[in-house]
């Protein structure tokens, strides 16, 4: 995968974790999990590390996706 | 919760509303009286709680910071309270009823660590900027 396709990737996975339903959440997690791991290999990061570096634009995507909603709901 | 005598009045009812329905939550969720089941429930609408003040700081102009320490403060006792329900949750079976498994109570807690990564602790630029060209090169 290429690696803006990495990143867009990633964004949505999180965000489908976040709003995933119960029994959804498993399958969510791996998915993202896995985007991470392909993106972090041979690098000395954690998950962890790159989502805290992905902050700013995990934020600007989750807004955009609430204010489509928005839109969405008010047509 | 004296400090709210200080904020804007809108501020002080949002931190009321949602500080008052998060503390009627986590009391079902920590009484040992309710169905382990009912008190799962209630957990997984704590961290509703939890997501719909984060969305109202991301649709907020300006964000304040007293909202921050809210959200830091139901994320931080959403993420214990359910490390406590899946210690528990020894016995897969028990969340049977619900048609899920320990696994999603992990899962759950796990996207709460991170958004409490994402918005709660520091990052030196400097390495955010060097990692993410390091992983994603131009593309970010």
């Amino acid at each position: 995968m290429a690696r803006s396709e990495q990143l867009e990737a990633i964004l949505p996975a999180q965000y489908e974790l976040e709003y995933a339903e119960p029994e959804d959440l498993p399958c969510c997690m791996e998915r993202l999990n896995s985007l991470l791991d392909e993106a972090i290999a041979g690098r000395h990061l954690t998950r962890r590390d790159l989502l805290s570096v992905l902050r700013d634009r995990y934020k600007e995507y989750k807004r955009a996706q609430l204010l489509a909603e928005a839109r969405r709901r008010s047509v | 919760m004296s400090a709210i005598t200080t904020l804007p009045e809108s501020v002080k009812e949002r931190w009321r509303t949602a500080g008052r329905l998060a503390d009627v939550l986590q009391a079902e969720v920590k009484s040992r009286r309710h169905p382990f089941v009912a008190r799962v429930v209630s957990w997984f609408n704590v961290c509703r709680v939890c997501q719909d003040l984060e969305e109202q700081m991301l649709l907020a102009a300006t964000p304040c910071g007293e909202d921050q320490q809210l959200h830091a403060a139901l994320l931080s006792s959403a993420i214990a309270s359910g490390e406590g329900l899946l210690l528990e949750c020894a016995d897969a079976e028990a969340l049977r009823p619900l048609g899920i498994t320990p696994e999603a109570l992990r899962a759950k807690i796990e996207s709460l660590r991170i958004t409490f990564e994402q918005w709660h602790t520091e990052l030196n630029l400097q390495r955010q900027a060097a990692v993410l060209r390091e992983v994603f090169g131009g593309a970010v």
